[in-house]
């Protein structure tokens, strides 16, 4: 004779299911050793048993887990009129659709919050960097020299319109005397970074600057981004920078002080090459 | 952007609960959502696509800070609310204290179900829209919604010092 579960037994005693007699000897064996079941035959013959909460309590889970589902479903905002009976002795889940009415009205206010004054400004800094890094990436160096050698060549052709511009130009940069169609005073003072440095060095740092902002990756942008960071923070543009951004931007220091290396070394190559020609 | 900033900052808010964190996660996810506009094809489904891309990032930038001691839970005033402040005082007294407490209590339950009442509760996101970010049939995600619903209550009334969670 096999074992009985509580589940059959709780059938059988609610007349939900009609044992033969191998079943019924199996269901007696049940209630000797089950006190549970033989409990509920007692309350159920005395007619003190609520039949829906315990058809709730004794089927797969408990009464309060089933009406928990039913309370939380999507759409069960009101539940069934099944539930009533349990609600009505169950403290604990009317609790829980308590909880359930007063939060599901909270959390659509969690929904936005604000970032601050700086957030705007910060993001719109880092993709405008990388929106002029994109622009530069869109024409291929090899535009760029053939645009660069056609120019010197017309520089160099006989009757050209621009033969004979290159000193001219370089000319007007130093503030030569009367080659520049501004006069030479306006050159000195407003082109003063030029003036200081032979062209070929500041062409040589421009060319190292435009390696590195060509960089792709995360790098170049974060580099960026510190050199936006520090600019707001000493110009006072974008608020004091906090302890956490100074930790953040350490490393990025490091960054960019290499990269003004790289520039400044170049330049200053170029330089010692125009001091060694001249003596 | 002006108008999505604050979700996405109060995505991050909620999951990662760190301000500094979650600020900093939000602008690298609108440079990301920049960066991949192109990558839209239904401008329509923009909020959910901006949130997908804040949530994998949030998702990504916890993994890496495990490492790392936790983070001090925030309390929801710091983080600087939008919600709607009529009523007058007394019923501000009052929302705040009730966002506060729910603000808590999403940080008692655990993180698959938070990200549920995150999205669906909280961001208004259809659950069609959540299974196919999550790319989950929808039936489990209605059934996680009950499930995170049930555990999220439980929580507030442990907040509330009435019934244990």
């Amino acid at each position: 004779m096999s074992k009985m579960n509580c589940e059959r037994a709780v059938e059988i005693l609610f007349g939900a299911a009609t044992p033969d007699a191998i079943e019924r000897r199996a269901l007696d064996q049940h209630l000797r050793e089950c006190s549970d079941c033989a409990d509920f035959q007692s309350r159920l013959e005395s007619e003190e048993v609520d039949l829906l909460a315990e058809v709730l309590a004794q089927t797969t889970a408990s009464g309060c887990e089933r009406a928990a589902d039913q309370i939380f479903a999507v759409g069960g905002e009101e539940p069934p009129e099944i539930l009533g009976t349990h609600l009505q002795r169950c403290e604990h889940c009317r609790a829980l659709i308590r909880a359930r009415d007063r939060t599901l009205g909270v959390l659509p206010q969690l929904a936005v919050l604000d970032p601050g004054d700086v957030f705007t400004a910060r993001v719109l800094a880092r993709t405008r960097v990388e929106s002029r890094s994109r622009h530069w990436m869109e024409y291929p160096v090899e535009w760029a020299y053939g645009i660069a050698v056609a120019i010197a060549l017309l520089m160099l052709i006989p009757n050209s319109p621009l033969q004979g511009t290159s000193q001219e130009l370089l000319s007007w940069l130093r503030g030569g005397e009367g080659e520049s169609p501004r006069g030479a005073g306006w050159a000195q003072a407003t082109v003063i970074p030029l003036s200081m440095f032979p062209v070929e060095a500041v062409r040589e740092g421009t060319r190292i600057g435009g390696e590195l902002e060509t960089e792709t990756g995360e790098r170049a942008t974060q580099v960026s981004w510190a050199f936006d960071s520090f600019g707001g923070h000493f110009l006072d543009l974008g608020g004091a920078l906090t302890e956490r951004d100074w930790e953040e931007l350490r490393p990025l220091w490091r960054e960019m002080q290499c990269d003004v290396r790289l520039v400044w070394r170049g330049i200053r190559g170029q330089l010692q090459a125009e001091t060694d020609r001249n003596c | 952007m002006r108008s999505q900033q604050g979700r996405v900052y109060a995505l991050c808010c909620h999951i990662l609960r760190d301000r500094d964190e979650a600020l900093d996660l939000a602008q690298e996810v609108f440079v990301r959502v920049w960066r991949r506009l192109d990558a839209l094809e239904d401008p329509e489904r923009f909020v959910s696509w901006m949130l997908s891309i804040a949530r994998n990032a949030a998702i990504d930038h916890g993994r890496r800070a495990k490492a790392r001691p936790p983070a001090q839970d925030i309390p929801v005033e710091d983080m600087g609310s939008l919600a709607d402040q009529s009523g007058g005082p007394a019923m501000d007294a009052e929302r705040e204290s009730d966002r506060q407490m729910v603000h808590r209590a999403l940080g008692r339950i655990g993180e698959i179900h938070r990200e549920i009442i995150l999205l669906h509760e909280i961001q208004g996101l259809a659950l069609e829209e959540i299974a196919r970010m999550l790319g989950l049939p929808l039936g489990t995600v209605k059934s996680r919604t009950t499930r995170a619903r049930h555990e999220l209550a439980k929580a507030v009334l442990a907040e509330e010092g009435g019934l244990s969670a």
